[in-house]
């Protein structure tokens, strides 16, 4: 009874030990999915510099919309996460809702252009509007597929074999948060050429 | 007429026991778009292009992937069933993994006449080449023009001609005037990088690039002018008109079944 107990113990670490690979493989994925959202956001904040200058050039009137978009920029880049933070739904949340403000603020100075036909005409302006797009677009796949990734490597953890690692491991598996869009932003804000 | 009320009255019921929100999801997953498979080139839910049509763009893109080994696509879509463009297109791109896997190479044209929407969706490997201004540009100077004078065969061409030529810019040309290359022609041509001709431009291509020419003679050697999948190449810029290996042969363009490759997201869309 004694050895029986030691094999099926050792049968157990054993399964547990591959578990714990795949575990700590699928958690990979998540932070390196999660790098690629961090790339495109960044780079979304890399060009709206851009976007406020080019419109401070043709509708001087809108100091309160660009004030608010600059503001929301600095305000989302001081929230900085780490591929560990991620793990942790308020911290997520918080990053998450500095996105969405950013976004929301973004896509008001985007509708200013109505007013401005100069503005509306101007090639830099259009080209910037393209990248932004091209930019927000790459941001929802990229979440997409970050979802998906956290959506896998939780499904494992749920499983009975990711429950016994979960619990021998301690605190060293969580469950990881989704990167969910918001209800604002998911109405994509309408540009109209 | 009392089927219908009976089947109303059916769906009714049902619905009081089905959440709402079920209910939903399950519409919204009936009307939503579809992505048609793939089986060559050019595929046409709309019904704008006519046989001749489809066959004169999927013998261009044929012969441009044999050349290249770049995989353009287009889908002209019937309806978007109320999704986004930009959603539509990248389910069909995943859906038909246009490009080669790891190279991610493939794009892919979208066009929805019913939604006046326009998409060009670049593989993760081509976005350094085909950046989203340029897509947006070739959409909006190329393609839109034709389009809106309903040239749906003109505004294909003239766009893939012009996606083409931003990813292999030696080797895209005028491809409709490729010429039939005899097998003489071919061997000179081939013999050409190895003098020495586009070696710096190329880089490694240029010990890879023998070993493919000869696969390919051997290849046709066996199968005759057949054209298929045939993935590798990517980047045989560098010497002129290239041309000639897809050229020849049956009437047929030669089918694709994608690659593998996938995308990020990248690329532009506009209206028309």
């Amino acid at each position: 009874m004694g050895r029986f107990a030691l094999v099926a113990l050792a049968a157990t670490g054993l399964v547990a030990c591959e578990n714990y690979d795949t575990l700590i493989q699928k958690d990979q994925v998540c932070q390196q999915r999660w790098a690629d959202i961090d790339a495109q956001l960044q780079r979304r904040s890399d060009l709206i510099p851009n976007i406020v200058s080019t419109v401070k050039g043709s509708a001087q009137h809108e100091e309160k919309t660009l004030t608010e978009v600059i503001q929301a920029r600095s305000q989302a880049t001081s929230i900085k996460l780490t591929a560990e933070d991620t793990q942790d739904p308020a911290k997520l949340a918080a990053f998450q809702k500095a996105q969405d403000n950013l976004k929301g603020a973004l896509s008001r100075l985007l509708v200013v252009q109505e007013q401005y036909p100069d503005l509306k005409a101007n090639a830099a302006f259009h080209d910037l509007q393209v990248e932004l797009e091209g930019t927000e677009n790459r941001v929802l796949r990229a979440r997409e597929v970050y979802n998906a990734a956290v959506g896998d490597y939780n499904a494992e953890l749920g499983k009975i074999r990711g429950k016994i690692v979960k619990r021998v491991t301690g605190g060293t598996f969580q469950p990881r948060p989704y990167f969910t869009a918001s209800a604002d932003s998911k109405i994509a804000p309408k540009v109209t050429f | 007429m009392s089927h219908p009320s009976a089947a109303t009255a059916h769906a009714r019921s049902r619905r009081g026991r089905v959440p709402g929100v079920v209910v939903a999801a399950l519409g919204a997953l009936l009307v939503a778009f579809v992505p048609p498979p793939l089986t060559r080139f050019v595929t046409d839910t709309s019904g704008k292009l006519s046989a001749t049509d489809q066959e004169e763009i999927n013998q261009r893109l044929a012969a441009f992937h044999d050349r290249s080994g770049y995989a353009v696509v287009v889908l002209v879509t019937g309806s978007l069933n109320g999704e986004a463009i930009e959603d539509a297109a990248n389910e069909t791109f995943k859906a038909w993994k246009v490009g080669n896997k790891g190279k991610d190479d493939g794009v892919l044209l979208m066009i929805a006449p019913t939604e006046r929407k326009v998409r060009i969706e670049t593989g993760k490997g081509v976005e350094g080449q085909l950046t989203d201004l340029q897509s947006n540009d070739i959409i909006r100077r190329v393609i839109g023009p034709h389009l809106k004078a309903e040239d749906f065969r003109g505004g294909v061409l003239a766009g893939t001609d012009a996606i083409a030529q931003a990813l292999a810019p030696g080797t895209a040309g005028p491809l409709a005037t490729t010429p039939p290359t005899r097998d003489d022609d071919r061997r000179s041509r081939a013999v050409q990088p190895l003098g020495g001709m586009g070696c710096g431009r190329m880089g490694g291509m240029c010990f890879v690039l023998p070993i493919f020419l000869v696969f390919m003679l051997f290849r046709r050697g066996l199968f005759g002018g057949r054209r298929g999948f045939w993935g590798g190449g990517g980047g045989w810029g560098g010497f002129g008109g290239g041309g000639g290996f897809g050229g020849g042969g049956g009437g047929d363009g030669g089918g694709y079944s994608g690659g593998g490759g996938e995308s990020g997201g990248g690329g532009s869309s506009d209206s028309y």
